[in-house]
């Protein structure tokens, strides 16, 4: 190698390269390299919650929607029970979203009818394994696949009866990512719990087991949740009739095939003002994406909706936050979906001053002894009577392909009161975004550029004079809000070696 | 600190800034850089505050040029290429890496390291 210091021009430089600015570029702020090559400064959007999108499937509904997010193929299934034949049958669809607008594929109706007027979709789920969406009516199971925009019914799965020949409602469904089953509760006296796995064809019972065994009367209306703390399940179901409070158990999936179920006594869960209404769809339950909290949202007294977040361990609640009242007259229909882009939940119930209206908002805060934020309640759909229906676990889903939540509902107003149109929405919830990716990332600006002048960026290597009260020594990281602070969330710039100087490290 | 534009001759290369020297700084030492900016040669009290080494001999009190993490530090002698080296204790650079030694860069050639600067 030859001698580098006769290949270097004399002194120093600063890694200063020049750019388009894509908008005006403060001095010394951290810029992000765009895809046509222009320089923007990193900052966040904040986007408020919203309906902005939806239409309906060209068939009629009596309503039980259901939407479930289909992992591989990208794109939101919906069901509904169908008004053709008696209402016998249901239909599923493919809707294709992005961030604002939906279209879909074909409607298919079900191979296999229900009672009379009784095809109700009770709860879908969709299985990574199998790569199917799993529907139970009552206590039939079955399949449906999707291939792009078609679906196709596979014959049912097989059923399930309670302890004294009864076929029972699914009311609870969870998937288990360690042992790969679907863990099923079933409305009971008793309560039931049971798993299932599922191959292109064919679907095995696991063992059943009963939390609620000593009741006699009432039913188990219970919500389960996958823990992702703790590897899981999170049961939430009533005390045996509408006057007790409710209970939980941690379900445990064990054997080596994931076909047997363990669980804690069943133990009373604290809900402040509880009213009483547990059954149906009058509690729901999610995990925060981001701080792990079991979100329970419920009615209180006078009806009014509540909400309260609960940290599990293995054997029990650790610490909670505190219980915020969200909304007058909320008794009933409580959906609460998880929202990861803003690491919050977004909730929907019915209004009992307008039952056939659906309400919305944002949960935000969750942590110990904290009070759970909420944004201002919204209409969700598109002005129109909107029901949310109530025995369904998930009228809505997070898709991720267009950051959204989808959900099925429908109109109480057109048509008669039996035949509505079966209408999808894209749901906004609000958040923030930052343009700040783990990859774009380029540099720090050195002066006050116009938008579509040039830039001069002190790039990765190279050194920013532009800042101000710097602490000699200590290192510095772009935030997500274009903030430069020595916050160690943020992604590492470098280090001051002057109040107004940062050494930049070189490029990660 | 003065404005280190008007300090850096036009071009690209090493990252050569001047600072005040606490103590006085011989040629080609390795130095910490303290909380009120200034350099002062590495000891077993500072060696996690390495900043760069000197470009010539500095007084105390006076201002000079070191060359900073992330540069290249030339006019060395006797470095073996892409050898990892370090520094050590009493501020010597050397390919000895026993602890409290705090690794600094590779060699590019016998008179020049490249300071890393990647974490």
């Amino acid at each position: 190698m030859s001698n580098l210091s006769e290949l270097l021009p004399s002194g120093g430089g600063q890694n200063q390269v020049e750019f388009v600015a894509s908008g005006t570029l403060p001095n010394g702020k951290p810029v992000v390299l765009k895809s046509n090559g222009q320089v923007e400064v990193v900052g966040e959007t904040s986007v408020s919650d919203g309906t902005t999108a939806y239409g309906n499937f060209a068939t009629y509904s009596d309503g039980d929607n259901s939407t479930v997010y289909h992992e591989a193929e990208g794109c939101i299934v919906s069901c509904w029970k169908d008004q053709s034949n008696g209402f016998t049958y249901a239909k599923a669809g493919v809707v294709s979203a992005n961030s604002n607008s939906i279209s879909w594929g074909s409607t298919v109706q079900s191979t296999v009818s229900g009672n009379a007027n009784n095809f109700a979709p009770t709860s879908m789920i969709y299985d990574p394994s199998s790569k199917k969406v799993m529907i139970f009516k009552n206590n039939v199971a079955f399949g449906l696949s999707v291939s792009g925009t078609t679906v196709t019914w596979d014959n049912n799965y097989g059923y399930d009866y309670d302890d004294t020949g009864t076929p029972k409602t699914a009311i609870g469904l969870d998937y288990d990512p360690t042992h790969e089953v679907i863990v099923i509760t079933f409305a009971n006296q008793h309560g039931r719990i049971s798993v299932r796995t599922l191959d292109t064809s064919t679907m095995t019972f696991g063992t059943r087991v009963q939390p609620n065994g000593t009741v006699t009367s009432g039913n188990f209306v219970a919500k389960i949740v996958y823990d992702k703390n703790t590897g899981k399940h999170i049961c939430i179901f009533d005390g045996g009739n509408y006057n007790t409070r409710p209970k939980y158990s941690i379900i445990s999936i064990t054997g080596s095939s994931g076909s047997n179920v363990t669980f804690t006594s069943p133990a009373s869960l604290s809900l402040p003002n509880y009213s009483g209404y547990v059954a149906y769809a009058g509690l729901n339950i999610v995990q925060d994406p981001v701080s792990n909290f079991i979100m329970v949202m419920w009615a209180g007294s006078n009806d009014y909706g509540n909400v309260r977040g609960y940290l599990f361990s293995t054997t029990g609640i650790t610490s909670t936050t505190n219980t915020t009242v969200f909304a007058s007259y909320a008794s009933q229909n409580f959906n609460v979906i998880s929202f990861p882009p803003s690491g919050a939940i977004f909730g929907m119930w019915k209004l009992d001053a307008d039952p056939q209206s659906t309400r919305g908002a944002s949960f935000s805060g969750m942590a110990a002894n904290s009070t759970i934020a909420y944004t201002t309640v919204f209409n969700v759909g598109n002005g129109q009577k909107e029901r949310n229906h109530v025995q369904n676990n998930n009228i809505g889903a997070y898709a991720s392909n267009a950051n959204k939540i989808v959900i099925g509902l429908h109109n109480y107003e057109s048509g008669n009161s039996q035949i509505r149109p079966a209408n999808i929405y894209i749901v906004q919830p609000q958040y923030s975004h930052t343009n700040l990716t783990s990859t774009n990332l380029i540099g720090i600006n050195s002066a006050t550029t116009s938008s579509g002048a040039t830039a001069k960026i002190n790039t990765w290597g190279g050194i920013n004079e532009s800042q101000t009260s710097l602490t000699i020594g200590s290192d510095y990281y772009a935030q997500t809000n274009g903030t430069i602070t020595t916050a160690t969330g943020g992604q590492k710039l470098g280090q001051a070696i002057s109040a107004t100087t940062i050494n930049m490290r070189n490029q990660p | 600190m003065s404005n280190l534009s008007e300090l850096l001759p036009a071009g690209a290369g090493g990252k050569n800034v001047k600072f005040v020297a606490s103590g006085t700084l011989p040629n080609a030492r390795a130095v910490a850089l303290k909380t009120n900016g200034q350099i002062e040669l590495i000891s077993s009290s500072n060696i996690t505050n390495f900043i760069g080494i000197t470009d010539a001999a500095i007084s105390s009190g006076a201002a000079g040029k070191a060359t900073i993490k992330g540069g290249i530090k030339t006019g060395l002698s006797s470095l073996t290429p892409n050898a990892v080296y370090y520094v050590q204790a009493n501020g010597t650079v050397s390919t000895v890496s026993t602890s409290p030694a705090v690794r600094i860069g590779k060699a590019l050639s016998e008179t020049s390291i490249n300071l890393e600067y990647n974490l």
